[in-house]
């Protein structure tokens, strides 16, 4: 829920205990802005895994998530829709370790299918909504005037909906199909993204090697593409991780109210849906699912957290 | 200050307008037949096309786009909300039956966050990476972390298997039935305020540790003022100015996060409503209903930005 906070930064810092100075991985952004680009190689890798044990940890379960939304026909033990009349909403057992849910789908096989779901409508729609809102930033930022500010009113009309609710009615307007529900998760991102990427661009476009690039002759598209867009490249990362847990819940909460990926796709939402609307829900049916969205959005929320501290530390106590 | 006000006033109201077209194209866009919601599906196929176009021109779906976005702002302006296509209740009758039960459960949560996560930020706060402020930072990234409306169907699961509960069809006023009526919020209320108290606990940490870190602290320990009365006398206090203003806006998150959490209680306030509206596609009761969230969300928004600014002159003159 994080994120329902509108975006906006707080003006207060807390510097947590590992302190801001302190921080060897990225210097944090004024080094940055100074001209260094973000490089994330194999040095940088081990330094975050010594400084950040367990949002290094957290990464690697994403990591092993994803992997496993990937692999999932491979992996899973059963066909997550064939119905199974004989072995109706049983308990787990060594036949099926999740027990089965009220037809005789095998829950283990429907949970491992809706990780590929999550992580696909995840991932996709933060990328496309983050990168929305960030190009339009960059833009934003730079030409300034009318465009800037007619922008800032459309962010505000965005950020005037509880996220939920634009997912919701956008999901439903759209009618229901994975991109829909992608697009409509997306929508909610777009604003978010402006707001955190527009004003660092605003602060990199102020700095003295833009205006000697400008002075240079430089035309405005090398600007932006080799000066300002790099040192938004930071935040930019730390908004798709910390957006990704975020991401996750819209998707399933869509799922449980009935304006997801419709049914009989597997996702988790959908399997929490179904088992509330049966009369005496089955313990195995609402624990599963929802154990694997918690797992999930600790995952993301850990790794993001910590890759935030590392590349972005004034980006904390903000509602990222 | 009155400045800053009044310009912040006068931007509400492109802000409402824009909000209001989104939600009247999204509507607009709604797959489905509204006469279905009236007529039931048989009822909707039987019709005639005279009488279909009949029942269109009274309910006005036959203007053109512009006549009904201009209709539908007159009879707000007016006051007039409209009537539910599938029950003929109006919409402010749902709003006045239902709306107290969903602002209950905001405020309770908002309660319940402070009452949980205060504590939990000062113990952590006030002794760094101890177990306790350990055990406190896990309580505030799993709660976090956990999906209200999940946790709320866990809740339920567990009192429908030990205690026989059975989920409320109507709602209940406190000024009828106080113990039936706490009954009713209680579980939504505690499940929201628990997941807000993890934030609330996170800020009250950060703040109170980069409070902790001020001069004036370091002068009122150098006095010899005990350790407990600098915690609560010197810094807690200016800690917890962010973490109160921001508060505010757990109102607001509240009301659009009670939707999924009331419908995991099956608690008949207004979120529920509005879920089950739009599956029936209502579109009266869904247009307004929306728009009624993102009024409050905006106005407490905009309370919570003044009362910053007020409190913290330094906000006024960006």
């Amino acid at each position: 829920m994080a994120d329902q906070l509108g975006g906006r930064v707080a003006p207060r810092r807390a510097p947590d205990f590992p302190r801001e100075d302190a921080s060897p991985v990225g210097a944090g952004r004024d080094a940055r802005a100074a001209g260094t680009p973000l490089r994330i190689d194999r040095t940088w890798l081990r330094r975050f895994a010594r400084r950040y044990p367990s949002p290094a940890v957290a990464g690697i379960v994403a990591l092993l998530l994803i992997l496993l939304g990937l692999l999932a026909p491979w992996v899973s033990p059963a066909d997550p829709l064939r119905p199974n009349v004989l072995a109706r909403a049983q308990v787990p057992s060594w036949q099926h370790w999740l027990g089965t849910d009220f037809i005789g789908r095998d829950v283990l096989s429907r949970i491992i299918h809706g990780a590929k779901w999550s992580m696909f409508v995840a991932v996709t729609s933060v990328l496309l909504g983050t990168t929305v809102g960030a190009v339009w930033a960059v833009a934003s930022a730079f030409f300034g005037g009318t465009f800037d500010l007619l922008g800032q009113r459309l962010v505000e009309v965005l950020l005037s909906f509880p996220p939920i609710l634009l997912a919701l009615l956008l999901a439903s307007a759209l009618g229901g199909s994975t991109w829909t529900v992608i697009l409509s998760i997306a929508a909610t991102r777009v604003a978010y993204g402006t707001r955190i990427i527009r004003s660092q661009a605003l602060a990199v476009k102020e700095m003295q090697y833009v205006e000697a690039a400008r002075g240079l002759g430089s035309s405005s598209w090398r600007i932006i593409f080799w000066h300002i867009a790099p040192q938004c490249i930071g935040p930019y990362l730390v908004l798709i991780t910390t957006s990704l847990g975020i991401a996750i819940v819209l998707e399933a909460t869509l799922g449980f109210l009935g304006a997801g990926i419709p049914p009989p796709t597997p996702t988790w939402g959908n399997m929490l849906g179904d088992a509330a609307s049966m009369l005496i829900p089955q313990w195995h049916l609402v624990v599963f699912p929802g154990a694997a969205i918690v797992i999930a959005v600790l995952a993301f929320n850990q790794f993001g957290d910590g890759l935030r501290d590392a590349l972005d530390p004034r980006l904390r106590g903000t509602n990222l | 200050m009155r400045t800053y006000i009044g310009r912040r006033l006068l931007l509400v109201v492109p802000t409402l307008l824009g909000v209001s077209m989104i939600i009247f194209v999204a509507m607009r866009l709604l797959p489905g037949d509204p006469l279905v919601a009236v007529f039931g599906l048989e009822g909707a196929r039987r019709l005639t096309p005279a009488q279909r176009a009949n029942l269109e021109e009274a309910l006005g779906l036959r203007d053109p786009l512009v006549v009904q976005y201009g209709k539908w702002l007159r009879d707000i302006g007016t006051g007039q909300f409209g009537k539910s296509l599938l029950r003929g209740d109006s919409v402010t009758q749902f709003v006045l039956r239902r709306g107290p039960i969903t602002l209950e459960i905001a405020m309770l949560a908002t309660v319940i966050s402070w009452v949980v996560g205060f504590p939990v930020g000062i113990v952590s706060a006030v002794r760094p990476r101890s177990w306790l402020d350990h055990a406190g930072v896990t309580f505030s990234t799993l709660f976090v972390a956990i999906p209200g409306f999940w946790l709320g169907l866990v809740a339920v699961l567990a009192l429908i298997l030990w205690f026989d509960y059975k989920a409320p069809i109507l709602p209940v006023h406190p000024w009828e039935n106080p113990s039936m009526n706490l009954q009713m919020v209680a579980g939504p209320a505690l499940v929201l305020g628990l997941g807000f108290g993890g934030f609330v606990s996170r800020m009250v940490r950060s703040s109170l540790l980069e409070v902790m870190q001020e001069d004036y602290v370091r002068t009122a320990r150098a006095k010899g003022v005990r350790e407990q009365l600098v915690v609560v006398r010197h810094a807690l206090r200016n800690a917890m100015l962010p973490v109160v203003t921001w508060s505010g806006l757990f109102l607001g998150v509240a009301l659009g996060g009670s939707v999924a959490v009331e419908k995991a209680f099956g608690v008949p306030g207004l979120g529920l409503t509005m879920i089950d509206a739009i599956l029936d596609r209502d579109l009266p009761v869904v247009q307004n209903l929306v728009l009624l969230y993102t009024v409050v969300f905006v106005v407490i928004n905009l309370i919570t930005d003044l009362s910053y600014a007020w409190l913290d002159p330094r906000i006024r003159y960006d």
